[in-house]
This record gives structure tokens, sequence and C-alpha cells, in this order.
């Protein structure tokens, strides 16, 4: 990657003077997926000028300030399909082949808002496929689109791609081999250190506290949306560009972040506590006073924790008409 | 207790407690039942949405005809020309429940009621039966102080409301009931290891299977519960018994049910039942030699017989996979658990919003205050953890997963929701609520130190003050939990999607029932077997409310049918007219919901009929050419040639604009619809189009009389009438009795 960023400089410097595919396939090759980075200097020549090969085109963002999710869902699959194109054609295409050459480039808004502005773009990902031409020309009208639609994206793209350059290759999805050894060796750990446990403290084993620690944990956790989050991948806040942070979404009962998770979690495991509090800890007092003044903070405590509850969904935006104090 | 001889103004305490408890289970199933009835009470006694549909209709076939006849019912007035084999492939147990009530209120109390107002009325009282044994399950956990407080909370909670409002005709709304029921007998067997309980529980879960395909929940369910225990050490010939019973009964029982059959012994769901049975049948003998024969010989026996069993296990498993006659890592195993697996494998369940995960606010909404005292719940079953608590801790972890994951599984977490906090709530009301011997202990204090002091505490004030906090605040949030239960029922759970409610600008409501008003305008307008073609989201309510024959249903068993219908939809009009006639279709049906701002409407559904048919005849349908020249998804004028040509948009679009005289506005896609080029129907003609235009309905032209393509004869009429005014919208037909 560093090398590539090396090479990109010293491209910028020639000024793209002859931009072959040679010195593309130079930066394609250094390293990473083979995605080419396009940034506001660099663009205009491989989109506009004349190329003898097809230029895949994806429009995305990193950027957490525009926080694009599908962006960031669909830019593994692009890297997967690149890598695969690459790893099969490493030094071009064979001899015979009627197809040009293949470049996958990505454009970042951040680093490329001119191009962004050219297209007048209003949302993104975008894959653009643009095929070899002679002469430069009409590029925008030129263009075809992938439209991101259906399941298996990363199936569709990859046929997309040979359907818009002609050429077929297979799609290699690197195993996470480093996922696979963590787990085995966590899975491998963690047995280890039962067994020592049972062996020395058999008794931590049947200890209701863990289980019942870890089972109410679960709980609070699924119960808040933990398992959304996973599986919709949000974002843990929302960052506008002003830097202000959000960490409820307001208004969307069907989404949430995952700060969201916590703050609800937290508020429930509170109420939780106190009122067992209020049944196991505060009737063990006998002193009568002592025992009004313990029965009374907590009952406050669950008041205001409670109040803080309904605030917060109400400000999911149902309408929802309820709520004790007004403290968010 | 001690007390149960004590009396009041000469009446047994027992007997006075028994009056109130009376008192409170008919308020809490009229409080239950009242709640379920916003929609009755706004609208009218209706059928919901669109599968209670199918269900009434079923349920009608049966009291009209045999129950034999009705498991094996073929019905030829779905999926035409295919047919659907409808007694093999429903759960029978809603339409015989109903069935059932129906006759005997007919032939035991002569109050004949027509079958619609049971199917409607079915799920309300079935919440008053759900309360009663949600009340027995809490008293086997705590007691009944527990069991009423869970009772009323299982009667009001939205999460169950939600799908057993009135006229939500669903299995789900006798599932319920069942499922506590199933639970209740299981807990009882296991605590008495009776066999009888045993079998009782079996057949509540033979009633369940034949209700409810989520009757998977308890085969796996008890089964873990055996399980865990058997790992705690707590394993007794109680549980074996209980077990055993359960198992084999139930099993033998739910393979009467035609639609599961063999599935009990083949499928993987059924797996986890079937190893803890064989497990129990070894911890049993193992417990039988433990019994016979000294330690040390019995550690050997154990470890070689734990070896032998594994190992055999393996190979059997394997054996059976590779023979084909089990078949457990297939898809659905992997869906529960993997979510991103189903995502990417199985489109329909990504595709459908009831398995979408569940964000957190719909936790709260379902189940308010009871969602923070859950937890406590399971807290305090850890502290007592007697057979029975650990069955709640089991299932409240077990179920809050699988509902984070899927959100129409809030269903099936809120009765446990609803105990465990009842559990916790009734546990704090036992500390403070007992004033009584606040007094009495304070009596013995002053019993016993009057002699030595002179001065003591007269009355209890302090601790009086304490248990007052604590019950008036926890009072205030009981009635806040009722507000909002109300609230939420009434908002969100109460409409029955067939008929809308707007309001008017002055805020009155204006009640919009074009469906029932196209519905019925075929069902008296056509012929009885004419053929109708619709998207397969309305063929249910066109079953059930027109009786006319479809096409396509929800049931959408047929991926290809429902592929063509489609076609039809998304090609030209000439392409479309062929299909058309091939499927002998008369009637086309459209939902539109442009004029009025109604989003859920076929022009927004279109996609779907595009990448469906797309699925299956790619080189003839094509996505991408639906969207305009910048990708986009219109309807006005830039929309693009094949859209245009579609019969779906000339169907939604035809005459749209002589109402506005000029350009029109679609309200839901808010794009203008110009005059220019205004659609053209040549193989179709407008036959009814309801008073909002929600419903439309075209009528499919015959053949050309001097067979002249209908393009044509069409040119040709327009040109002969061009001088005269357009008919009547509306036929003006004879009044037709049916029935």
């Amino acid at each position: 990657m560093q090398f590539g960023l090396l090479l990109w400089g010293w491209l910028v410097a020639t000024v793209f003077a002859g931009l072959d595919v040679d010195t593309l396939r130079k930066v394609a090759n250094s390293g990473g997926s083979g995605v080419i980075e396009l940034t506001d200097e660099n663009w205009e020549p491989v989109l506009e000028g004349p190329r003898d090969y097809t230029a895949i085109l994806m429009m995305t963002t990193r950027s957490t300030q525009v926080n694009c999710v599908l962006c960031n869902e669909m830019r593994p699959y692009y890297d997967v399909i690149s890598s695969s194109y690459r790893s099969e054609f490493p030094s071009g295409l064979p001899e015979d082949a009627s197809q040009p050459e293949v470049f996958f480039f990505a454009a970042d808004f951040v680093n490329c808002k001119t191009l962004f502005q050219k297209l007048q773009l209003s949302s993104i990902p975008k894959f653009y496929s643009l095929s070899a031409q002679d002469k430069a020309s009409n590029w925008m009208k030129d263009m075809e689109e992938y439209a991101i639609m259906g399941e298996d994206q990363q199936h569709d793209l990859h046929k997309w791609v040979e359907k818009q350059s002609g050429v077929d290759f297979s799609l290699h999805i690197p195993k996470d081999y480093s996922q696979v050894i963590t787990n085995v060796v966590l899975v491998a750990a963690v047995t280890i250190a039962l067994y020592k446990i049972y062996n020395r403290y058999g008794a931590v084993w049947a200890a209701s506290w863990i289980w019942s620690g870890l089972s109410i944990i679960a709980v609070l956790m699924f119960t808040t949306g933990y398992m959304f989050t996973k599986i919709r991948n949000v974002p843990y806040v929302r960052e506008h560009s002003s830097g202000h942070k959000d960490y409820i979404l307001s208004g969307q009962s069907q989404m949430q972040l995952g700060a969201e998770t916590q703050i609800v979690s937290l508020i429930y495991g509170l109420l939780t506590l106190l009122v067992v509090l209020l049944i196991k800890g505060v009737p063990t007092v006998t002193n009568p006073a002592a025992n009004l003044i313990g029965v009374a903070v907590v009952s406050v405590l669950i008041f205001v924790v409670y109040s803080m509850l309904l605030s917060v969904f109400g400000m999911k935006g149902l309408g929802y008409p309820y709520k004790f104090l007004q403290l968010i | 207790m001690a007390k149960s001889s004590a009396t009041i103004a000469g009446v047994k305490v027992d007997t006075i407690r028994l009056l109130l408890r009376a008192i409170i289970f008919i308020s809490i199933a009229g409080a239950a039942v009242s709640s379920r009835l916003f929609s009755v009470i706004r609208f009218e006694s209706i059928i919901h949405e669109f599968d209670p549909w199918f269900n009434f209709r079923a349920t009608k076939y049966l009291v009209t005809h045999s129950f034999y006849e009705f498991l094996n019912w073929f019905d030829d007035r779905t999926w035409y020309p295919l047919g659907r084999v409808t007694g093999g492939t429903l759960y029978p147990g809603l339409m015989v429940t109903s069935g059932a009530i129906w006759h005997a209120l007919r032939n035991w109390f002569a109050l004949p009621i027509d079958i619609r107002n049971i199917c409607v009325m079915l799920a309300p009282a079935f919440s008053g039966l759900t309360a009663i044994f949600t009340y027995l399950f809490t008293k086997e956990m705590k007691d009944s102080n527990a069991g009423l407080l869970a009772a009323i909370f299982m009667g009001i909670a939205p999460g169950y409301i939600s799908r057993s409002v009135a006229g939500s005709y669903d299995n789900e709304a006798i599932a319920i009931t069942l499922l506590m029921a199933t639970f209740y007998f299981w807990i009882k067997a296991l605590k008495l290891g009776s066999i009888l309980y045993g079998t009782i529980t079996a057949l509540f879960y033979f009633y369940m299977v034949s209700a409810w395909g989520g009757y998977v929940f308890i085969t796996n369910l008890i089964p873990l519960h055996v399980f865990v225990l058997i790992l705690m050490g707590r394993y007794t010939w109680k549980v074996y018994s209980a077990y055993t019973t359960w198992y084999a009964l139930g099993t033998l029982a739910s393979m009467q049910i035609p639609f599961v059959g063999f599935l009990p012994i083949r499928s993987n769901d059924h797996m986890a039942a079937f190893g803890v049975f064989g497990l129990v049948q070894l911890v049993a003998f193992g417990d039988y030699v433990r019994s016979n024969i000294n330690t040390k010989q019995f550690k050997t026996f154990l470890t070689v017989s734990v070896v032998a069993v594994v190992l055999m296990g393996i190979l059997g498993l394997v054996a059976l996979t590779a023979a084909g006659l089990i078949a457990p890592w297939t898809g659905r195993f992997y869906s529960l658990w993997d979510t991103n697996y189903a995502k990417i494998h199985i489109p329909i369940i990504a595709s459908v919003s009831e398995h979408q995960p569940t964000a957190w606010p719909a936790f709260f909404f379902d189940t308010s205050m009871l969602i923070w005292l859950f937890p406590a719940g399971l807290y305090l079953c850890f502290q007592e953890l007697k057979d029975e608590h650990v069955f709640v801790i089991i299932y409240g972890v077990l179920c809050s997963y699988f509902a984070g994951v899927m959100v129409r599984l809030m269903l099936t977490l809120t009765p446990v929701i609803c105990v465990s906090a009842a559990i916790a709530l009734s546990k704090l009301f036992d500390v403070y609520l007992n004033v009584v011997e606040l007094f009495t202990e304070e009596v013995e204090v002053e019993e016993k130190s009057s002699k030595k002091t002179t001065k003591q505490r007269g009355f209890p004030l302090f601790s009086l003050l304490a248990k007052a906090v604590v019950l008036l605040s926890f009072g205030f949030y009981l009635f806040y939990f009722v507000l909002h239960c109300t609230w939420v029922t009434s908002n969100a759970y109460s409409s029955p999607s067939v008929v809308l409610a707007s309001r008017n600008p002055d805020g009155s409501q204006q009640i919009i029932d074009d469906y029932r008003e196209a519905y019925y305008w075929l069902r008296m307008n056509t012929p009885e077997d004419a053929k109708v073609m619709a998207w397969w989201d309305y063929g249910y309510q066109i079953g059930g409310m027109a009786d006319r024959t479809t096409l396509v249903d929800n049931n959408t068993w047929n991926n290809t049918h429902i592929a063509t219908v489609g076609k039809a939809m998304c090609s030209s009009e000439e392409k479309a007219y062929e299909i058309l006639r091939q499927h002998d279709v008369d009637y086309v049906l459209v939902i539109f919901g442009g004029l009025l701002g109604y989003s859920g409407d076929d022009m927004n559904k279109f996609l779907w009929m595009v990448r469906i048919s797309e699925g299956i005849w790619p080189e003839e349908v094509s996505e991408r050419s639906f969207f305009s020249q910048r990708g986009e998804y219109k309807v006005d004028g830039e929309a693009s040639p094949t859209m245009k040509d579609s019969l779906m948009y000339k169907m939604s679009y035809y005459r749209f604009n002589e109402l506005f005289g000029g350009d029109g506005t679609d309200r839901v896609r808010g794009q203008t619809i110009p005059a220019k080029n205004a659609p053209e129907l040549s193989t179709l003609e407008e036959a009814f189009t309801s008073q909002n235009w929600i419903v439309r309905i075209y009528k499919v032209k015959d053949l050309d009389n001097v067979g002249r393509d209908l393009k044509q004869a069409a040119a040709f009429e327009s040109g002969k009438k061009s001088a005269k005014k357009r008919g009547v919208k509306r036929p003006n037909l004879d009044i037709r009795l049916d029935y």
C-alpha cells in the first residue's frame, strides 16, 4: 500500500503524461486488493481520456461523517472482485484475448470532491463501468451503471463486472484464517482455564452467581438491540459534519445506534439493580429510620431512572405521550 | 398458612379468598378481551390483513363440509390452473377449534352464530384462557399472588395483543394459549413425576403442533430443560417419567398431523428432543447400575460407556447423513445462529420484514416496565433455583436471543417477560404490602419491653411510611403500565388494514373502504368461475372476500407461477395478453395509491415483480430497463419506455389524467404524470375503479370477432366513437344475490 501511494505520488508528478496499461498494472499489483484510489488530481485522465482498458469505478466513502452503511458493506465485495481479477491475471490478459484489460478504481468522497460534483450524485455507493475508447468523449453519458439490488451482492457485482468487461474470472474469497486461529486459540485457552479452575475450585463451576450474572447480562444485551447492531452493522455514534455527535437516533423507532444498546442496557440494569435492592437489600436494615431513608433513596432513584428511560424512549419518535420528568 | 381457619363476619377467609380470586379472574379476562376490541368498535367485526382471510376461508370450508373432506381438501380456486393441496399443507388446529365452537354453540346451546363472528372473536377469547394458564404456570413458580400479577400482565401486554386483537384470526391467536398450557403441564409433570400430567402435556403439545409451526420451540425447550437438569446433577425418576411420557406420546401424536408427518424423526429441528430422549435412557441405566455396584467399578463403567456412546453417536450420525435419511445441516439450521447466512442464502427470509432483527424500542414498546422487571425476576429465580426456575431462566435467556434476531418472536418472549416480572413484583409486594405483620410484631415487642421501659414506640410510623413510599410509587408505575398498554394497542395494533382510516382536515375520521368495495363488486358482477389475476399479496383476500379463483396467493409455494404473474405485469400489453390468454385470466386487479397517497400499492411493489420474473426469465426481463436514464425509479415523463409500456404502469395510470384535466400528480411518489402520451389500453378494458382509486379492475378482452389484433380493433373503435362521450364508469347491473 505504501509503495502504491509512493507510485501515485510519482504519477501525479508526471501529470499522467501517458497513463498506459503498464503503469496502471504496476500500481494495481503494488499490493492490497488492486483497487486504485482516485483523487481530485488524477481522475480526469482515467475517466475522460482515451484508454485501452475497461475501467470499473466505485463511488464511495469511508468517512464517518457521511456514515454510508451500504458503502462499507459493498467495499469488501469490490475489493474481493478486484483482487480475484488481479490474482488471475497479474500480468495482464493472455496475448490472444480479444477484450481489453480491466482496472478497478475507487473514488472516495473526501479525496475526490470534484468528481462527485461533476457526477452530481445524490446517493452512494455507485458502480460504473467505462469501456475502452480511442479518444476522449462524453464519458458521463457512455458509462454503464450497476444497479444495487438483490441479496447476494458479491455474486451480482462479480457477474456485472464480467458482463461489462467481457472477461471471465472466478471469485477467490480469501479465507480469514486469522479469525479461525483466534477462535481455536481462544476456545483452547478457555477450556484449559476452565479445566484448571474446575480441578482446583470445582464449586466455581456450579456457583449460581456466575450463571445468574451471565444470564442477566445476556438478557440485558439481547433486549436492548445488541443483535440488531450486530446484524445491521450500525455505527456506534452518528457524527455530523459540525463535529456534533448523536448517541441516540431520535425520531427513528426502527433504527438504533450502537451507543443506544449501551445506554438502554445501563438504564435497564440500574432499574433491575434498584428493584433487587428494594427486595433483598433494604429490608435487612432493621432500624426503621434508616430503613425509611434507604427505601426513599432507592424509590427516588427508580423514579428518576425510569423517567430517563421514558425520555429516551420518547425521543425515538413514536408520538409517545407519557413521561414523568423532562430530563433530556 | 395457619390462617385458613380464621373467619371474617362468619365467612371462612378461604372462601372469601376464592371469591376474590374468581372476581379478579373475571376482571382480568374482561380487561384482556376488551382491550382487543378497538378495531371492532372503530370499524366493525371484520377479519384483518392477509393470512387470516385464508384461515377464515378454510374454516368456512370446514363448517360447510366434513372434517375428512377438509383434510383431503384440494383447492382448485387458487393457483389456477395448478390448484393447491390445501388440506395437507396447513396446520388445522385453528380451523378445527373455531369449527368445534361453532358446532357446540349451534347444536348444544341452540345459538346459531355466524362463523365470521366466531373467527373474529376467537383470539380475544383465547387471550382470556392464556391469562388463566399464565396464572397456573406462575403459581408453580412462586405463589398465587405472582400468578395473578402474571395473568393481568399477560392479559394486556401489547407484545401478545399485537397478534391477538379481534379479527386477527391467525395461528398465533390460539398458539400462545397452548404454549402456556403445555409449559404449565410440563412443570406440573416434572414436579410430581406424574405420567398423567406427562400425558396431558403431550396432549396439549399435540394441539399446539396442530395449530402453529412454532411448536418447534417447545420441542427444543423442554429437552433443553431436561438436559440442563441432568448437567446440574438433578436427575431423578420424576424427570425420567415426565420426559419419556411426553416425548413418546407427544411425538407419536404430532405425527398424525398431515403437514408434519415424519418430520419429527427426520428433521434436525426435532433431533435435540430425540437425543435427550436417548440420553435420559442412558442416565436412567447408569443410575440403576450405580445403585448395584461399588464406586470404583462405576467410574470405570462410566468412562467406557461415555466413550462408547459418543463414538456410536458420531458414527450413527455420519452413516445416516451419508445414507440421506436425515439432513441435519440444512440452511435453516444455520439461519438462526449465523444471521448473515440467512441474509445471503435465503432471500425470502431476508426480504420479509417479520424476519428482521429487533431494535430496542420494540421491546419497550411491547412490554413497557416489564422489560426491566424481567432481569430482576430472573435474578430472584436464581436465588431459589428449583427445577421449575431453571425452566424460566432457560426460556428467558434463549427467547431474548431469538426475539432480538427476529421481530416476530417477540410474541414468544412476552409470556416469560410477564411471568418473570410478576415474580419480581410480587416478591416486592410480599415485602412491602404486609402491614399486618408490622403491628403484630410491634405488639410482641411491647409485651416484652413494657415491663422494663415506660416509653416505647406506639405507632410504627417510619416502617409504614417506607412501605407507603414503595407501594404508592409502584402502584403509580402499574397505573402507567395500563395507560401504556392501552395507548400502544389503540395506536399500533388495532388496524385491520383491509379498511383504512384517515383524518379529514377538520379532524373527523374518514373510513376508506376501497378493498371491500372492489372485492364485493367482483363477487357480484363477475361470473362465479372468473379467474382474477393480481399480485400474490391479495390472493387470500380475493379468495376470501370476492370468492373468485386466483392465480397466486400468499402461500407463495410456487415461485415460477408468481414469476409468471410478475412477467405479465411487467411486459408490454401484447406480450402480457398472451400470458393472460394462456392462463384463462378474465380480470386483472391492481392496487393503486397514487390518488390518495397510499404507499403500499402495486407500483411500489412493482420492482419485486420485475426481480422475481427476472430470476426466471433473465433474457426477457431486465430490471435495469425499468429505471430512467439516471438510474432512478421514475413514473413521470422521464420514465423509461419499458416502464411506460408495462402493463402495470398502464393499468395504474390509465385515465389518471382525466381526473386532473391535465397533468396528474402521483401523491405516493410525488411525481407528475404528464397528460401527453397518456397510457392507452387495447387488450384490456377498465371494468371497475373503487371510490378512491385504490383498487382498479380490468377485464381482459376476448379475441376480436373478425380476427384483427386487438390494437387495430381498438384503434378502429376509438376512431368510430370519437364523437361520443365515454360510457359510464360503473356498469349498471341488476343486483344479484348469492348464498
